[in-house]
C-alpha cells in the first residue's frame, strides 16, 4: 500500500490552506468558518450531503465562488480580490467539473492548447505537444480531432481532465466528477483520477464515490451544515466514524 | 410591362440606368451600415454583460435610446438637427458637404447606429444562452476576462445568433429605402423618379419591389450559408456526428410504433 501523506501539524508549506472560511449566499450559510489545510502530494475526498458546503468550498479555492471572510492561500499565494493574484492562483490549480464544461466550438484539441498558449504563453508547437501526450494518457488521443458533443460522457470527462493537466497544476480540484455520468461511465473516469493520483499529483476531490475513496484518499473530510464534522484516514472513516452525523450519512449512501 | 425602363431619358441614359445607379446606393448604404451595426452592436452587447455597473449603464442607455425612437425621426435629427447641434464652423462644414455624400453619410450614421442597438440585444441574448459552466471553466482555465470573451464567450454566442441576425441583415437593407427622406437617390426615390418623370407608376414601383425582393432571397440564403459554415461539428441539424445512437434512435422508433399500430 502506498504511503499516505497527510498535513503534519509542522508543514511549513502545505499547498492549500483554509483558514475560518465563511461563504454566504444571502442569508444562507454555505461555508460558516472552515479550516483545512492540504499537503503537497495528498489526495483528499470531501464528502457530504448535499447542500454541505463540499462544492463550495472547493470553488472558493480557485475563486470561482468569491468567499466573504476567511484567509485562502494556494502554493504561498494569498488570494486577495487582485485579478492578477486570481488568474495567477487559477492557472496553478486545475479543475475539473460535474457537468464537464468543454468548450463546444473547440475541438478536443483545441479545449487542451486553449489556455497553455493564451495564459502561459506557450508556442502552438509545444500546446500541441503536451496536448496529445495528456490526451494519450487519459486514453482519448485517437478522439483529438472529434468535437466535445461526439463524445460519450466518460469521454468528455476525460478531455475535461486533459485539459485541465495540460496547465500542468500543482493541485486539482474534482467537483463530482462523476456524479453527470452514465453507471458504465464511471469506472473509465475514476481510473483516471487514480493513476492520477498514483503519479502524486495533489488533489482535492468532491466525490460519493467511496470505492474510490477508499483507494486513493489519504484523508476523508466530512461536512456537514458548512462546517468540516469529521476527517481521518479513510479506512477509520468508513468503518467507525465518530460522529452520529457522518454515521447517518454513511448509512444512506452505502444503503 | 417594364419596357419603358429601356427608354431613353432626358439626361441621355435610360431609366433602367437610374433604377441600377439607385441600386448601388442601397447597397453601399446597407454594405457599410451593417459593419457600422455590427462593429458597434458587438461592443454594446456585450456592455450590456459586464460586470461592471457603470459599463452595463451606458449600454443600456444607448441600446433604450437608438432602438426607441423611429428610423425616420432618427434620420431627421442626423440630417438636420445635429449640424445645428454642433459649433457653427463644424455645422457649416457639414452643410457644405456636396451631394450625395451630404446625404450618404448621415444616413450611414443613422441606419449603423439604429441596427447596431437591435443588434446589441441579439448578442446579449446570444451571451446569455450560454451556460455559466463555460465561464466558470474559462476562469478556472485563468482566462482572464478578455481572453473569455474573445475565444468562448463571442464565438460561441455569435453562432447562436446567426438565424436571427438574419432579419437584421434584411431589416438594414429594407431600412435604406428611408434615406430617401433627406434625398439620398437610393433605389426607392429613383423609383419615384421615374414614376414621376413617365407615369409608368407600376412599372416603376413594380421593378423597385422586384429588386428589394431579390436582395431579400439573397440576404436569407447567404445567412443559411454562413450559419452552416459556421456550424459546430456533431450539434443539430444535421448531425455529422458518427456512432451516435441519437439518429439511430430517431429512425428506429416509428417503425416498431408503426408495427404496433398495425396489429
Amino acid at each position: 500500500m502506498q504511503q499516505r501523506r497527510t498535513v503534519s501539524p509542522t508543514d511549513p508549506f502545505p499547498m492549500v490552506i483554509v483558514e475560518r472560511l465563511v461563504k454566504r449566499f444571502g442569508s444562507f450559510n454555505a461555508l460558516s468558518g472552515v479550516s483545512l489545510k492540504v499537503a503537497k502530494g495528498e489526495k483528499i475526498v470531501l464528502c457530504g450531503p448535499s447542500g454541505s458546503g463540499k462544492s463550495t468550498l472547493i470553488r472558493c479555492i480557485n475563486h470561482i465562488e468569491k468567499h466573504d471572510s476567511g484567509r485562502i492561500v494556494v502554493d504561498g499565494i494569498e488570494l486577495t480580490d487582485r485579478i492578477r493574484d486570481i488568474n495567477n492562483i487559477r492557472s496553478e490549480v486545475g479543475m475539473v467539473f460535474q457537468s464537464f464544461n468543454l468548450f463546444p466550438h473547440l475541438s478536443v484539441l483545441e479545449n487542451c492548447m486553449l489556455a497553455p498558449m493564451k495564459v502561459r504563453g506557450l508556442a502552438e508547437p509545444e500546446a500541441h505537444e503536451r496536448a496529445v501526450a495528456l490526451l494519450r494518457k487519459v486514453r482519448i488521443h485517437d478522439q483529438a480531432h472529434k468535437y466535445p458533443t461526439q463524445l460519450s460522457g466518460g469521454q468528455q470527462q476525460r478531455v475535461a481532465i486533459a485539459r485541465a493537466l495540460c496547465m500542468q497544476p500543482k493541485i486539482m480540484l474534482f467537483d463530482e466528477p462523476t456524479s453527470a455520468l452514465d453507471p458504465e461511465m464511471v469506472k473509465e473516469v475514476l481510473e483516471t483520477i487514480v493513476e492520477l493520483a498514483q503519479d502524486g499529483m495533489t488533489m482535492v476531490c468532491v466525490t460519493h464515490e467511496m470505492g474510490f475513496a477508499r483507494e486513493v484518499a489519504d484523508r476523508v473530510v466530512f461536512m456537514d451544515l458548512g462546517s468540516i464534522v469529521e476527517e481521518g484516514d479513510p479506512s477509520t472513516f468508513f468503518r467507525a466514524p465518530n460522529t452520529d452525523r457522518a454515521k447517518a450519512f454513511l448509512n444512506r449512501i452505502i444503503h | 410591362m417594364f419596357t419603358v425602363l429601356l427608354e431613353k431619358t432626358v439626361d441621355g441614359q435610360r431609366y433602367i440606368d437610374w433604377l441600377v445607379s439607385g441600386l448601388g446606393w442601397t447597397l453601399a448604404l446597407a454594405f457599410f451600415g451593417w459593419w457600422i451595426a455590427f462593429a458597434v452592436g458587438v461592443v454594446v452587447g456585450i456592455g450590456r454583460t459586464v460586470q461592471n455597473p457603470f459599463f452595463r449603464a451606458l449600454a443600456r442607455l444607448y441600446v433604450e435610446i437608438f432602438r426607441n425612437i423611429p428610423v425616420l425621426v432618427q434620420m431627421f435629427l442626423w440630417y438636420f438637427v445635429l449640424p445645428e447641434l454642433l459649433p457653427t464652423t463644424m455645422g457649416d462644414w457639414i452643410k457644405q458637404i456636396p451631394p450625395p455624400w451630404g446625404t450618404f453619410f448621415p444616413a450611414l450614421w443613422c441606419l449603423g447606429l439604429y441596427t447596431a442597438a437591435r443588434i446589441a440585444e441579439q448578442v446579449r441574448a446570444g451571451i446569455e444562452a450560454l451556460p455559466r459552466g463555460q465561464d466558470e471553466a474559462a476562469a478556472a482555465l485563468g482566462l482572464s476576462g478578455y481572453l473569455t470573451y474573445r475565444h468562448i464567450i463571442l464565438p460561441q454566442a455569435l453562432r447562436l445568433i446567426v438565424p436571427s441576425l438574419t432579419s437584421e441583415v434584411m431589416g438594414i437593407y429594407k431600412n435604406t429605402s428611408v434615406a430617401l427622406t433627406i434625398g439620398l437617390m437610393e433605389l426607392t426615390a429613383q423609383a419615384r423618379q421615374i414614376s414621376d418623370a413617365t407615369f409608368q407608376t407600376f412599372a416603376a414601383f413594380g421593378a423597385a419591389t422586384l429588386i428589394y425582393l431579390a436582395l431579400a432571397l439573397i440576404a436569407y440564403q447567404a445567412m443559411m450559408l454562413i450559419d452552416k459554415a459556421v456550424r459546430i461539428p456533431g450539434t443539430a441539424p444535421g448531425r455529422e456526428a458518427d456512432g451516435s445512437d441519437f439518429d439511430a434512435v430517431k429512425l428506429e422508433s416509428p417503425v416498431p410504433n408503426g408495427m404496433e399500430i398495425v396489429k
